[in-house]
């Protein structure tokens, strides 16, 4: 089961390239002009993303060295002692919401510190695995189409964060006992 | 409300930087990461760009309505005003193929054609449609079989059995993604957020 997921997880990008080829080689298709059009069409979007990255990416980076993030964790230190919650794993489910390489760099310390097969270690792993970076996802596609009014998205988005941090939380310290 | 988040996250980190007496830290902070939001950027438009011309090829070939054929059972359910648009249910498709098999560098790309494939579509530009709404819920869901990264870093941790994650980790985000999309459509039937503006 597992090996034939890695398998399609592998062989997918290059046989649906092939496929691609081998159709609008079939239609007559100018590949290559339309390639480039569609590229030049794809550089013009990256450049209006470019000023949302920077503004997610400056702000993270301040949160995280100024001493912002300890601070919240610090402020939310009752709601660990009464749930028994390590402080490190609050931090992550804080930060996987916001960038997803700080939040994979944080997973790496704690695998090194605690091991990636303890019950703080599995926790980790799922709230890296399952949450999304949601402040990230929102603001840079939505950023893509030019669009201020995000509704209902973010609360959703955090909805869903949070019953995956909880989900987690309890399933995490389950596998370390395999 | 991505407006007040970012305002919230920026001055809690400048008066977290005074209280702490960690002011030098502010300038550093942001020379350091708007240039890696430079590189990256700039490695996000070469990905972005390929996959663009790559699926430009792909709808002239037809690709794009094959694959919104093969997914339209499960779409047709959550997209159903998009029954008739192809390329845009070819394009969720691929996103959520992408996603699931934890190819992150393609998701992203395919990801943003979607956004402006459904945007076409959009009454409203500057708010984001019912459509819209659903796509970037099911994306948030996360809902993942093989979480590519995160194994290789079990497995150079040491870890004894890095795909154990697995099974749990499917569980938790199709519960999450479930549960965002229910809330999703109620808010949509109930029109909370709906005719604010008009």
């Amino acid at each position: 089961m597992l090996s034939s997921f890695i398998a399609i997880s592998k062989w997918s990008i290059p046989i649906l390239l092939l496929l691609i080829l081998i159709a609008s080689y079939s239609k007559k298709i100018k590949v290559y002009e339309v390639f480039v059009q569609g590229a030049m069409e794809g550089l013009k979007t990256t450049f209006k993303l470019t000023p949302y990255i920077l503004a997610i990416f400056v702000v993270i980076g301040l949160f995280r060295t100024s001493g912002a993030l300890d601070f919240l964790v610090y402020l939310l230190r009752p709601l660990l002692k009464l749930t028994n919650l390590a402080p490190e794993l609050l931090t992550l489910g804080l930060l996987k919401p916001l960038s997803g390489s700080a939040s994979l760099g944080t997973t790496a310390e704690l695998f090194t510190k605690y091991g990636p097969d303890s019950a703080l270690g599995m926790t980790a792993s799922l709230i890296q695995g399952c949450s999304e970076t949601t402040f990230y996802v929102l603001s840079v596609y939505l950023g893509a189409v030019n669009i201020a009014d995000s509704r209902h998205l973010l609360l959703v988005g955090l909805i869903c964060e949070i019953v995956v941090f909880i989900l987690a939380l309890i399933i995490g310290p389950l596998l370390a006992g395999f | 409300m991505i407006n007040a988040v970012w305002l919230f996250l920026f001055l809690l980190s400048i008066l977290a930087a005074i209280a702490t007496g960690k002011i030098t830290v502010i300038t550093e902070t942001i020379f350091t990461s708007t240039s890696s939001a430079i590189e990256f950027s700039i490695g996000l438009a070469g990905a972005i760009a390929f996959w663009s011309g790559i699926l430009k090829v792909a709808e002239q070939a037809g690709i794009t309505e094959t694959i919104a054929k093969s997914f339209q059972p499960i779409f047709t359910l959550l997209f159903p005003k998009l029954t008739n648009n192809k390329t845009a249910l070819g394009l969720i498709s691929m996103t959520f193929a992408a996603n699931l098999l934890g190819l992150g560098n393609v998701a992203t790309p395919l990801g943003i054609k979607t956004m402006e494939e459904l945007q076409k579509i959009n009454p409203h530009k500057n708010r984001a449609s019912n459509e819209i709404c659903t796509f970037l819920v099911l994306t948030l869901g996360g809902l993942c079989i093989l979480p590519t990264t995160l194994i290789a870093i079990r497995a150079k941790s040491g870890s004894a059995n890095p795909t154990i994650i697995l099974g749990p980790i499917l569980l938790i985000t199709f519960v999450g993604t479930a549960i965002g999309l229910l809330i999703n459509y109620l808010i949509i039937k109930l029109r909370f957020w709906h005719q604010r503006k008009e």
